[in-house]
């Protein structure tokens, strides 16, 4: 960790304004990214993410630059944050059996022609509930005993969501993977 | 399995390193931080420095009174400790033309003792001046300072008998100048302890020489029983060879001329081809310890010292090429990266903005180069509260401090300049940054070990080297002069 940010953090820990914004501003983008990734649209990113900051300048003092990074430290508590919203909001039959087929709401021709972070995004948001959630936390790195054990689910469940999860995925950007490993 | 990594790395290609956009789909509403802010850790009132200055004044006036207190009270007994002293002060025998003894039995009660030395005002070798005897009485009844080895710490000791005065007879005189008899002498007086002590007795004076002396010790009541004829020629007064005296308080005044190895702690190293980064720096600091002896072997040091770190960060960067298709720079992560210094509270340059003058055409692939600097003042006091231990018999003395630091600091940072410039003519519009300013409180554990050499009771020249165990860096090389009182 370099020194900028030791000192922001230390300076955002003693509750200076100016160094908590600097903070904010150097990684809004990555921590809102996320929450776009978890919420169904931007307005409930928008709640996701002022929970996730009021989580993360509250528990600054609890960071151990020796455990982790700050980024993947930050990155678990606005996932946290997301779960928490999700949880409270609209947690019911998340996991429930769907049928794919009438679940593809963007024909893959759209989705082909414009591959940038923010298509991607709309695509994973374009996913069910179940399905992006435990997309986003193994994007995260969490194993599936850990996602079992943060969503109440079991581990055969979070497999299962993650498998379908990446087989939609997979079907709309079959084009770009074969093109890119050509 | 292939594909699903594939999948994870695809996304986390994508997602990595996301900019803002144009759309702003990617950047949170201002609402989210407004809404936000309010729950917060809030900065806890501003230090009131003043307050802080008064502490530190109280305290160290409370030490210097304590140590005049202390350093006036010092008895007619003390001052026979030292040969000067010991002249002026002794009692004296008008009738023989010589100097009186001053010796204490702690082991016989008052009475006693005194009804000895009243019974011998019949001898004409012995006189007991009961007046100066009062005197003496009523001046160290309280506090006795047993000297009887008279090198080392001298402890203050209470005591409940009273002196007794007896004459230095020629007779004992002569033995003791014979220096074949001195140690016959030591063994009969008991204080054959006192190993390579000469008594010295000036044969023309009978008394004191120049060197410093000290009392005899205690002439204890078995002798006095068992050696009568010592007793009626009991010298009390003999000049001994002694180690240094050790002083129960030391003011000083000290200097650091420099900082040592701080700028490493600046981050120079791993900077890419193209960047410099470079450090003026000057340095003013004094310190004024002051300390109390609490043995022997450990003193306690507090005081205060006042420093001023002058730096200027100057920096230059010429990586830079103009893009545009891209969105401009993050000119303020670009600075803080380059400008990695602990000195500068780099949420100071949150509100750095670089625009490019108006009449400035860039176009796809242009070379710019970023310079600038940042003057930082670092002003603080400190209040040490350091523990030292010395060791070493001698003039030459070597301590160990360990303790802590209570810093007051100032920071200041103000006429921060920077500019872009394409080949070598400045391109962006002038900037201006409001001057910051900062106070910090913090305490800070400290490390150190020093040579003192002394020479003389009051008077010693020291260097020591203290090591602050965090940030800030103010590890320094002090070299000072003390007086011990």
């Amino acid at each position: 960790m370099n020194i900028s940010l030791q000192i922001l953090i230390k300076d955002s820990i003693a509750g200076r304004e100016p160094a908590q914004r600097a903070l904010y501003m150097k990684y809004r983008i990555k921590w809102y990214m996320q929450c776009l990734r978890y919420g169904k649209n931007k307005h409930e990113a928008d709640d996701m993410m002022q929970e996730g900051l009021i989580q993360i300048f509250k528990d600054l003092h609890q960071f151990d630059a020796k455990r982790s990074s700050f980024e993947t430290w930050t990155s678990r508590l606005i996932s946290h944050a997301a779960l928490r919203y999700l949880k409270k909001n609209s947690w019911n039959n998340a996991f429930a059996e769907i049928d794919e087929a009438n679940d593809l709401s963007e024909s893959s021709e759209t989705i082909h022609e414009k591959l940038a972070a923010k298509e991607l995004t709309l695509l994973i948001q374009s996913l069910p509930m179940g399905y992006r959630v435990v997309f986003n936390l193994f994007l995260e790195g969490f194993s599936h005993q850990e996602i079992a054990e943060r969503l109440d689910i079991t581990i055969g469940t979070s497999k299962s969501q993650l498998f379908k999860a990446k087989r939609m995925l997979r079907k709309k950007l079959k084009f770009h993977l074969t093109s890119t490993n050509r | 399995m292939e594909s699903d990594n594939n999948i994870k790395k695809f996304f986390e290609r994508k997602f990595l390193d996301a900019q803002p956009e144009g759309d702003d789909w990617n950047i949170p509403s201002d609402d989210i931080w407004n809404n936000a802010l309010p729950h917060f850790p809030k900065e806890k009132k501003k230090k009131r420095p003043f307050f802080f200055f008064l502490i530190g004044a109280g305290v160290l006036a409370m030490l210097l009174a304590v140590g005049l207190y202390f350093s006036f009270r010092t008895d007619s007994f003390t001052r026979l400790t030292t040969n000067k002293d010991a002249q002026l002060s002794a009692p004296f025998n008008h009738a023989t033309n010589t100097p009186l003894a001053i010796n204490n039995t702690p082991e016989k009660s008052t009475q006693n003792i005194t009804d000895k030395t009243e019974n011998k005002t019949s001898n004409s070798n012995t006189i007991v001046a009961q007046d100066k005897l009062d005197l003496i009485k009523t001046s160290t009844q309280n506090t006795f300072n047993n000297n009887s080895t008279n090198h080392g710490f001298q402890k203050k000791k209470k005591v409940e008998n009273p002196l007794i005065i007896l004459d230095a007879s020629k007779k004992i005189k002569e033995k003791i100048s014979e220096t074949s008899e001195t140690s016959n002498l030591k063994n009969k007086l008991g204080v054959s302890h006192l190993k390579n002590k000469t008594p010295l007795i000036d044969s023309e004076t009978n008394i004191v020489s120049e060197k410093p002396i000290a009392a005899l010790p205690v002439l204890f009541p078995e002798i006095i029983d068992k050696n009568k004829e010592i007793i009626d020629h009991q010298p009390t007064i003999i000049p001994i060879k002694r180690k240094r005296q050790l002083k129960k308080w030391e003011i000083g005044l000290s200097h650091s001329p420099f900082m040592f190895k701080w700028v490493n702690l600046l981050t120079t190293d791993s900077l890419p081809e193209g960047e410099e980064l470079s450090f003026d720096i000057g340095y003013k600091n004094i310190n004024l310890p002051i300390s109390r002896r609490l043995g022997r072997r450990w003193s306690l040091s507090s005081g205060i010292a006042l420093s001023r770190i002058k730096a200027c960060v100057n920096f230059s960067s010429n990586n830079f090429v103009y893009d545009a298709n891209q969105p401009d720079p993050d000119w303020t992560s670009i600075l803080r990266e380059q400008t990695n210094t602990i000195f500068i509270n780099t949420s100071t340059l949150e509100e750095l903005e670089i625009n490019l003058s108006p009449d400035v055409n860039l176009v796809d692939g242009d070379s710019l180069e970023l310079i600038g600097k940042i003057p930082v003042q670092l002003s603080f006091v400190q209040v040490p509260l350091i523990l030292n231990y010395h060791f070493g018999k001698k003039r030459l003395e070597g301590l160990v401090h360990a303790g802590i630091y209570f810093n007051y600091m100032h920071e200041r940072v103000r006429d921060v300049g920077f500019n872009l410039l394409k080949e070598d003519q400045i391109i962006s519009e002038s900037t201006n940054i409001d001057p910051y300013s900062d106070n910090y409180f913090a305490i800070t554990p400290i490390i150190g070990f020093g040579l003192k050499y002394h020479l003389s009771d009051h008077f010693n020249l020291g260097v020591s080297t203290k090591i602050e165990l965090f940030a800030p860096p103010l590890s320094r090389f002090e070299i000072g002069a003390y007086y011990s009182f």
